[in-house]
């Protein structure tokens, strides 16, 4: 990993650090591994990556020209070359600068979320906030001209931590930018809206005004941070405090810091607590099983026969008729016909659009024009389409993850009802953070994404581009031809070639509805298998869990006498380390912030 | 090709008059459409009307103001422009609103520091149908400016107004010709350029576009070498695959420095050039922001400065300061290097010789295609003899093909040199026979016709090459018939 963690920076909350989170899951570890459960040995590997990885994505975007770069410079002090007009920028930490090109992935390779199919330049730099985990990705300036490349930005924003908007003071918002503001809010819900250089324009302040004005009338609330990247650099060349403070740099570091990071370090600490309750819920069973056979022999056959009934209801959580399978397997098939009718739906209106537009005059004059225009519309559509399927898929796992948890409560009611909360966590706990983590949605979600984003990056264009309709009579020819006749004839023309253009338009619709379709339709239904295996996982870890109570309260039952003491002994040492841990792991987390599981 | 008897206005004026009889006798001709002819007929006589378009914020207002070079458009640092406003040429101020139905009324004319205040009172934006500014000013003489609201606004009923003048559904835009704003090329722009297009394609918009790459001082964050990058966009755009077919050749231009050259006050140089005079770190140090360049201890008056950074913005004071230490001595050395730095003589070249010199035409091909679409409101058997001599008139018309041909000039794939010679013999730089032949303009007539004669030698030989694309096989043959007319001593 390329990223190291300064573990005093992440001690915001001043509850623990980095270590200590590790240390305690490492010794959790020794228990998994010492009552032989492997599986749940994996499950605190994977939180052992996300602790010390806690990388947080933050997306800076805007229009072209508006000073992306230079912000991701005054953060960073990485010295960003502009090369950021046609390639994403990504700053991670490192401990000295470096710039380099990475080439685009081949195709074989699986390109690393977020990446895309484009080459990026890797930018390093020594600085305190990309320490704390923060990435920074400075996307080309989405200036709606090229209507895939705000598409590409969309694509990266649902594994983003944060979005920052960047727009500078020499204007209010515009139409677009508003627009754009409200599809990004949908993909991620952090924004931070950033006014850049506010040396150049003394009257910023009104423009922070309207900026606000109109935010409030389309119904978003975000926070606006007026910011200059150069005095920023002055400041930082002549350490020059109040200067810093003047541009507004030092602010949004602190806001990034706060709100950005500290959050993600609440939902990292939260989801470590839940891991360690999680594990150590499922290695208390086949303890206190144990134990109770060796408290009450006397009752050992009844206690068999219940651990036997919740094995059996464990297995049947695992089952391909389990209710939440069914779920599932419904849930995705009305989501794929639902995202697929999404798209029609959307192009059809598109289709109207364009034939309406055909009939108002000779299409063969602006073949051109009206070729990039419906390219645009088609792609503003498939971009929707994939809000859409983002949103839905999400849902989804919320609701096989709450049928999960239902069943598995009503099958053993008093082993589960403790950690039914932590099953739950990798679905939300996890879904502000790095998609490569184990979240079972953002792992959903990201391979709807990749494709999602090569649809929308590639263009669709090639069917009506390649279609040329026969060339207007040029004027001159009218007059030659005499007035009346050539109107006549004209007329004919143009009917034919409206008719033509039309079957161009339906001809190209097939081939988008088909193509994204396709994508689509695969990659909803990789996410329906991703959350399956997740959830056979989790039933699989639940199942060994009760057959090793079982088989524990069963051979309990047959211990001699004179060893019953003795091995009461050891299962209450081994029980009082596993609560032991389990108060230090509550620890980690504010009590205020508990509730939020 | 023969030589016209008439000049293009003068069968424009003939073709109205026609319209109008033929009206009549099919007792077509109520007072409504009496008075639309009688308007079209009285805008051969106006000045050219020229409209400022672009999207919110482009500085169009700005612009008008260095135009004229006072400040009678008001400008906010917020959106500001909100109803399409005429500013026509008159003798004395006067501000006339009518709203509501045709109810008129004039407003006072209140001036605050040089700026004008277009203060509608009581009524709303959306209830006025039309501002007029008159103002005594020599381009106002020569040209009716209209400012018109930015589109893509927040507020989608200010941006409707603006698309609703410059391209209305029905009937043809009022303006002649257009020039267009923009920063930097956005979508929002090539949609707009196309819907113009297309307007003009269609016979309903004006044919002359003059496009402006503007805020040019701010290109490149401000730096005072910001104009220079500016031009180097504008190059790019030249080749920008999101402008095929439309509008390609903009000119950088900021209107602030052409503004604040033009009415560049004695106080303000003297408070300049007592900062250029400050020792350079000193004087990087209040640039660095607009709180220190104001409330820095100096010896010049804060004041003084706050006014100075109203009126000039940071950028402007930065390029004013170096201007001053490259030389500009006094105020009006500075004044004329403003105005020279800003790019603004550039744009007043370009709309001489695209507007000033075809004013005529311009104007006639306006009142043909207003012409045009009273006419098709009100068909008749009467009107269609004079309907399809307008047609004829307007595609017939070698000006008008010589516009069309001028606007997409630059992206004729030709060598620079052929690209220049054509625009030179299309009239691009003049329409006189000697400057579209390049000669001075005392040559004798002989010698025109021989150089003439040559010029039509050599673009039929340039015809004769077999791989020429349609543009550019289009503009050969214009720029044959542009010298045949020399030749025949038309132009």
């Amino acid at each position: 990993m390329s990223v190291m963690t300064d573990p005093a920076a992440r001690n915001g909350t001043d509850t623990g650090s980095t270590t200590a989170i590790t240390e305690l899951l490492d010794r959790l570890r020794l228990l998994t591994d010492a009552a032989n459960r492997p599986d749940l040995g994996t499950h605190l590997a994977q939180a052992r990556i996300r602790v010390t990885d806690p990388r947080l994505r933050i997306v800076v975007t805007g229009q072209a020209g508006q000073g992306m770069s230079s912000l991701v410079e005054a953060i960073t002090g990485a010295p960003v070359i502009a090369t950021g007009k046609t390639a994403p920028v990504v700053a991670s930490y490192s401990d000295s600068d470096f710039v380099r090109l990475v080439p685009a992935p081949t195709a074989g390779a699986e390109p690393e979320a977020g990446a895309g199919p484009v080459p990026r330049v890797e930018v390093g730099a020594p600085n305190d906030l990309l320490a704390e985990g923060v990435v920074l990705i400075d996307t080309p300036g989405a200036s709606g001209l090229d209507t895939g490349r705000a598409g590409a930005v969309l694509s990266l924003l649902p594994a983003a931590g944060a979005v920052l908007f960047v727009s500078d003071a020499s204007q209010e918002y515009t139409e677009p930018e508003i627009a754009f503001l409200r599809q990004i809010r949908q993909l991620c819900p952090t924004v931070i809206g950033v006014i850049t250089k506010i040396d150049l324009y003394p009257r910023w302040a009104y423009i922070q005004r309207a900026n606000r004005t109109h935010l409030t009338n389309a119904g978003l609330d975000i926070p606006l941070l007026p910011l200059s990247a150069t005095m920023g650099e002055i400041a930082r060349r002549n350490s020059d405090a109040e200067l810093a403070v003047e541009s507004g740099v030092p602010q949004l570091v602190d806001l990034v810091r706060h709100r950005v990071v500290g959050d993600a370090d609440i939902v990292l600490r939260n989801a470590v607590v839940n891991d360690v309750r999680f594990v150590s819920d499922h290695l208390a069973m086949a303890l206190n099983a144990e134990l109770d056979a060796l408290n009450d022999p006397s009752c050992g056959a009844e206690l068999v026969a219940r651990l036997r009934d919740a094995w059996e209801a464990a297995d049947r959580l695992r089952q391909r008729t389990a209710n939440w399978q069914v779920v599932l397997g419904d849930g995705a098939t009305e989501l794929t016909v639902e995202v697929e009718h999404d798209l029609r739906h959307r192009l059809r209106g598109v289709v109207r659009e364009a034939e309406a537009d055909i009939m108002t005059s000779d299409p063969a004059k602006r073949w051109e024009e009206f070729g990039s225009w419906l390219d645009g519309r088609i792609a503003e559509s498939v971009q929707d389409n994939f809000v859409l399927a983002h949103t839905r898929c999400r849902a989804l796992a919320e609701k096989v993850a709450t049928r999960f948890v239902a069943e598995g409560r009503s099958a053993v009611p008093e082993l589960y009802l403790d950690h039914t909360g932590s099953i739950l966590d990798p679905v939300q706990s996890l879904e502000p953070l790095d998609s490569r983590k184990t979240g079972i949605v953002q792992r959903a979600i990201s391979s709807v994404r990749g494709s999602y984003g090569g649809v929308l990056m590639v263009g669709l264009m090639t069917g009506l581009a390649g279609l040329a309709l026969v060339n207007p009579y040029s004027i001159g020819a009218g007059v030659l031809l005499g007035a009346n006749t050539f109107w006549e004839d004209r007329k004919s023309q143009t009917s034919r070639r409206q008719a033509e253009a039309k079957a161009a338009v339906a001809r190209l619709m097939d081939d988008v509805i088909f193509q994204v379709g396709k994508e689509s339709k695969y990659r909803l239904r990789e996410a329906q298998r991703t959350l399956r295996d997740h959830f056979t996982t989790v039933a699989t870890e639940m199942l060994r869990s009760a057959d090793d109570a079982w088989r524990a309260a069963q051979e309990a039952n047959q211990i001699h006498t004179e060893h019953r003491a003795g091995r009461i002994a050891e299962v209450h040492n081994a029980l009082s380390d596993l609560r032991q841990l389990r108060v230090r792991a509550a620890a980690l987390v504010p009590a205020r912030t508990m509730e939020v599981t | 090709m023969s030589s016209q008897p008439y000049s293009t206005v003068d069968l424009a004026r003939m073709l109205i008059r026609d319209a109008r009889s033929d009206l009549q006798a099919g007792s077509q001709l109520s007072a409504e459409v009496d008075a639309e002819l009688a308007a079209c007929q009285r805008r051969l006589d106006e000045p050219l009307r020229v409209a400022l378009a672009g999207t919110l914020k482009s500085g169009k207002s700005t612009l008008l103001n260095a135009l004229v070079g006072e400040e009678i458009a008001p400008t906010d640092a917020t959106e500001c422009t909100r109803v399409v406003t005429w500013f026509c040429g008159s003798a004395g101020p006067r501000i006339e609103l009518t709203h509501d139905g045709g109810r008129r009324s004039s407003l006072p004319v209140l001036r605050t520091d040089g700026r004008l205040h277009l203060d509608l009172g009581p009524v709303t934006a959306d209830r006025v149908q039309r501002l007029e500014v008159g103002w005594p000013s020599s381009l106002l003489d020569q040209y009716t400016l209209v400012d018109t609201p930015g589109t893509s606004s927040n507020s989608r009923d200010v941006s409707a107004r603006t698309l609703a003048f410059l391209t209305p559904d029905e009937g043809t835009c009022e303006a002649d010709a257009i020039v267009y704003l923009m920063r930097s090329l956005h979508s929002a722009d090539v949609a707009l350029l196309r819907k113009l297009h297309e307007h003009a394609g269609t016979g309903r918009g004006p044919l002359g576009i003059v496009g402006v790459l503007s805020r040019a001082d701010e290109t490149d964050g401000g730096l005072t070498t910001s104009l220079d990058a500016a031009r180097a966009a504008s190059a790019e755009l030249r080749t920008a695959r999101e402008l095929n077919g439309l509008h390609r050749d903009f000119l950088a231009v900021s209107g602030l420095l052409a503004l604040r050259g033009q009415t560049l006050r004695q106080q303000e140089f003297s408070t300049l050039d007592q900062l250029a005079a400050l020792p350079d770190d000193v004087r990087e140090a209040i640039l660095v922001s607009p709180g220190r360049f104001v409330t820095t201890e100096l010896a010049t008056p804060a004041a003084g400065r706050e006014q100075l950074l109203t009126a000039f913005g940071m950028v402007g004071i930065r390029i004013a300061i170096s201007l001053i230490r490259g030389g500009a001595r006094g105020a009006p050395a500075l004044a004329a290097e403003l105005v020279r730095h800003s790019g603004l003589n550039d744009l007043h070249r370009t709309l001489r010789t695209r507007f000033g010199s075809r004013n005529r035409q311009l104007k006639a091909h306006s009142a043909l295609r207003t012409l045009r679409s009273i006419l098709l409101r009100h068909r008749s058997p009467n009107t269609a003899r004079v309907v399809s001599a307008v047609d004829r008139l307007l595609a017939d018309t070698h000006p008008f093909t010589e516009l069309r041909l001028l606007a997409g000039l630059v992206a004729l794939p030709v060598p620079d040199r052929t690209r220049n010679a054509l625009g030179q013999v299309l009239g691009g730089q003049g329409t006189s026979a000697t400057t579209r032949l390049g000669l001075p303009p005392d040559t004798t007539a002989t010698h025109t016709r021989a150089a003439a004669f040559h010029a039509i030698r050599f673009w039929r030989d340039q015809l004769s090459e077999p791989l020429l694309d349609q543009p550019t096989t289009q503009s050969y043959r214009a720029a044959i018939r542009s010298c045949e007319a020399i030749m025949a001593g038309a132009a």
